[in-house]
């Protein structure tokens, strides 16, 4: 009996130490190589390099903050407007607050074409979002973690404190830790459904006709120019509905579009 | 009038005989004229065969009703040859006197000829027609009050004017085609002027000019006529319903061939006679007609349908479809064909509103000579393009209605693509709201620099949330939780167990020690006996009372038996066990009864104990 127990206690805390031990880069000495090249280039004012240097990773598959921020800001100097806003866009996905990338993409926005309004918004929904957007479903998942942990250590001292005083302090500040927790998971559960819904695109060409319907014959309802952030509502064939911020849908074709 | 020409050839032919060659002169028959009367003036160059134009004088008080009409002569005189030219013209005058003709010029190799001055005697008209025997003056006149009744009637009958329209049903806006013509026989005009132009209300019109009147021999109501049109218009209906086509009111002034009122004189007359002229001033005027003007069928009507009656073709062309940005594109749209050209509206290209659109400039070329009005109208726009970018020009439609199929018709023009290269001008967008303050702040900055170094790299598609890592870290703790809180409560558990058991065997354990001590009292070891003896008491209120056996003494066992209403003779019965019993350890000597009643006493005591105290725990749960 007593070692099934013993088991029960052990085995979170070696896996914890087991996950601890990993290191968060998990791949970053496999890229580090190529990314630092693509660097070189990009301080030497080779952009073409760099950009292949980064693209070859990303084709690869990997996935970084700093890998999608260079590559847009290689694209940018070379004046690359929809590459560029597309890979800050990337960046931001996986770090949604970080200012460098929020200052480039606004200065990149600068040279798009169409400057479409925003839609008014209800303050306490713009006040939601603004929370929900300033981190990735991953960053709030790390919170959620540490804040169950906390409430757990809590909870263990609460169990094997001997005064009462003691176990009320624990036990009080325990449930809040959990309750928190819970709610920055359930935070997280939506800003992962909202990642995966909610999906943008950035147009590519030039120039492109937003129609009525999925058909080359269909109306044209508007234009949209290279850059143009739009949000994915459907896909059909070789057509994508598309939203824009003040609420005009149309659809057009998926090869102008490229999604984030 | 070939008859006069005859006679003055004649002259010409006498004059020759008389006169040398290379003379030039003049001659006026007759040379003395009543007023309204016409006579001929000619000169005559003979001897010569190649002359250029003579220099003729003007005829300052007299109307040149004629000429010239040239006139060559070639004669044969004694064996002598001799040739003439004459410039012959026909003149009245205009009024009373005695004028004089000057001179003509004329040269003839080298030299140049001159006729004398000619003096013209104008008298009052003569009261009488001419008589037939001065064949010199071919037409008799006459003024109108002295004119016969009949004459009116007569030119009435012979002179009349018709119009005639080639449709007089048709829909609004379609071309119709009005024509005015004159019919004369048996007369000839000498003025003929229009009264009043004639006013086409309800109509637009397309007036075909007419340059000179063409006479053509016509045969209308079983009388032979000449015809000529004297107007004629292209008329397009701007309303519906019955509309006129004015009458054309003419005024003339009619030479018309009489019968005369003489008798003839003599017989000869009656073969030599000839007719007689007289004028007369008339009026006259066609008929109006009406023109039934349908309205434009409502069914099947292009939306854009802007008013386009007759038939026509549609084209558009771009003069380039690939320029940079800010270099003009030039889009020309153009209808050509037949119909109402002057009054229909082009339609209007759209363009993307990457591209400035000018003020088109438009041109009507179009003629009405070939009897209904055709052409072209068109239009250019000039479009300054601002972005650079494939472009798609929306086609354009182009509706008319067709009057003779009765139906509308809808012309397209082809897409086009217009490919603009170049850098972009900032200003064009689909709902601009402006650029904001601080977007200008920001132009003249650059992006902030790359970050040389990884945070953190992970493969495409494995993001951490929802990952099994993510599981284990989130869920761990509260395996560990709850782990431990299991373990706590077993140990507690266990405890508990231990001091339950301990208590329900107190009995059981302090019989085993007895039994032990019977066993030292049976070999008469009599020091281990009462030691045993005492352990099995000790060792039995410990179990029972839960309590450590370093806790145990004589003051806390009474107090605890005396809480659990144990009675004071059981407690006098303990302290009298545990008393002998010490004795006995360090005195032998002094304890009665020996082993045996030690041995039977602490048996019967713990059995009592132990039923007064589930005695008093059964009235403690009952109470």
């Amino acid at each position: 009996m007593k070692q099934y127990t013993d088991i029960l206690i052990r085995l979170p805390l070696i896996c914890l130490s087991l996950i601890l031990l990993i290191p968060i880069g998990l791949y970053a000495h496999e890229i580090e190589g190529g990314f630092q090249k693509g660097n070189q280039a990009y301080k030497d004012g080779k952009f073409d390099d760099a950009i292949s240097h980064y693209t070859t990773l990303v084709v690869q598959g990997y996935e970084s903050f700093e890998l999608y921020y260079n590559l847009a800001n290689a694209h940018y100097k070379l004046g690359h407007i929809a590459p560029s806003i597309l890979y800050y866009e990337k960046a931001l996905k996986i770090e949604p607050s970080n200012a460098d990338a929020q200052f480039n993409l606004k200065l990149a926005n600068l040279k798009v074409v169409d400057k479409i309004p925003q839609k008014p918004v209800f303050v306490l929904s713009k006040w939601w979002n603004s929370i929900i957007s300033s981190k990735s479903s991953d960053q709030w998942a790390t919170w959620a973690i540490i804040l169950i942990w906390f409430a757990a250590a809590f909870g263990g001292l609460f169990l094997y404190s001997e005064t009462s005083r003691m176990k009320r302090i624990l036990f009080f500040s325990g449930i809040p830790l959990v309750f928190l927790s819970v709610c920055i998971l359930l935070l997280s559960i939506q800003k992962r459904s909202i990642e995966h819904t909610d999906s943008y695109g950035i147009i590519y060409s030039t120039n492109t006709y937003i129609k009525s319907a999925p058909e080359q014959d269909a109306k044209d309802l508007f234009m949209l120019h290279e850059g143009g952030k739009v949000k994915i509502r459907e896909q059909l064939d070789e057509w994508t509905q598309i939203e824009l911020p003040d609420g005009k849908v149309g659809w057009m074709s998926s090869k102008a579009l490229k999604g984030i | 009038m070939n008859r006069y020409i005859f006679v003055y050839i004649l002259y010409i032919g006498l004059a020759l005989t008389t006169l040398e060659a290379q003379t030039f002169t003049a001659k006026a028959t007759p040379s003395t004229v009543g007023l309204g009367q016409r006579f001929k003036v000619t000169f005559t160059v003979s001897g010569a065969t190649q002359v250029g134009r003579p220099n003729i004088p003007s005829f300052d008080n007299f109307v040149a009703l004629g000429g010239p009409s040239q006139s060559q002569n070639v004669a044969f005189s004694n064996g002598q040859m001799s040739s003439s030219i004459g410039w012959t013209y026909v003149l009245q005058p205009k009024k009373k006197g005695t004028f004089t003709i000057k001179s003509a010029t004329i040269k003839v190799a080298d030299k140049t000829l001159k006729t004398d001055p000619l003096t013209i005697e104008v008298v009052d008209a003569p009261q009488k027609p001419q008589s037939n025997n001065r064949n010199v003056n071919p037409y008799a006149n006459q003024t109108p009050d002295q004119q016969p009744t009949d004459v009116k009637e007569l030119v009435k009958e012979n002179v009349f004017a018709k119009a005639f329209v080639n449709k007089s049903n048709v829909y609004q806006g379609e071309q119709l085609t009005v024509i005015y013509k004159i019919y004369i026989r048996a007369a000839e005009f000498s003025s003929l002027e229009l009264e009043e132009a004639p006013k086409y209300e309800g109509f637009w019109a397309e007036d075909i000019s007419i340059d000179q009147l063409n006479y053509t021999p016509e045969t209308y109501d079983g009388k032979q006529y000449y015809s000529a049109i004297v107007k004629k218009a292209i008329l397009f209906p701007q309303k519906s319903g019955e509309l006129t086509v004015p009458s054309l009111k003419l005024k003339s002034e009619v030479y018309v061939k009489v019968q005369s009122n003489n008798r003839p004189r003599n017989p000869f007359d009656l073969f030599f006679s000839r007719p007689q002229y007289a004028t007369a001033e008339y009026s006259f005027a066609s008929a109006s007609h009406k023109i039934n003007v349908k309205p434009l069928p409502t069914t099947g009507k292009p939306a854009n349908f802007s008013g386009a009656v007759g038939s026509f073709s549609f084209e558009t062309s771009f003069d380039k479809t690939e320029t940079e940005t800010t270099d003009p594109v030039t889009m020309t749209i153009k209808v050509k064909g037949k119909g109402n050209l002057k009054t229909l509206t082009l339609p209007e290209p759209f363009f993307p509103p990457d591209f400035e659109v000018y003020d088109p400039k438009t041109s009507d070329k179009y003629s009405a000579s070939s009897g209904s009005v055709q052409g072209s109208k068109s239009a250019d726009y000039l479009v300054v393009p601002m972005n650079p970018g494939e472009y798609k020009v929306e086609p354009l439609t182009f509706s008319y209605f067709d009057p003779s199929k009765g139906r509308y018709q809808t012309l397209n023009s082809p897409d086009y693509t217009l490919t603009i290269t170049g850098d972009p001008q900032q200003g064009s967008t689909i709902a601009s709201t402006g650029t904001q303050k601080e977007d200008v702040k920001l132009l003249g900055e650059d992006i902030r620099f790359i970050k040389s170094d990884l945070s953190s790299v992970r493969k495409k598609g494995e993001g951490f949330f929802g990952s099994p890592s993510f599981f284990l870290l989130y869920l761990s703790p509260l395996f560990l939780f709850f782990g431990l809180l299991w373990r706590k409560r077993k140990k507690d558990e266990e405890a508990k167990d231990v001091v339950g058991m301990k208590k329900r065997k107190a009995t059981q354990m302090a019989q085993k020690r007895l039994a032990t001590a019977q066993g030292h009292m049976q070999n008469g070891k009599e020091k281990e006996f009462y030691d045993e003896v005492i352990r099995a008491i000790w060792g039995y209120l410990s179990d029972k009372l839960t309590i450590g056996q370093a806790e145990l003494s004589r003051d806390n066992i009474r107090e605890l038996l005396t809480q659990k209403g144990i009675q004071p003779t059981t407690l006098k019965r303990l302290t009298d066990l545990l008393d002998t019993c010490e004795i006995a350890l360090f005195a032998p000597t002094m304890v009665s009864g020996g082993m045996d009643a030690t041995y039977n006493e602490s048996l019967q005591f713990i059995s009592d104990l132990e039923d007064e105290i589930v005695q008093s725990e059964k009235g403690e749960s009952k109470s």
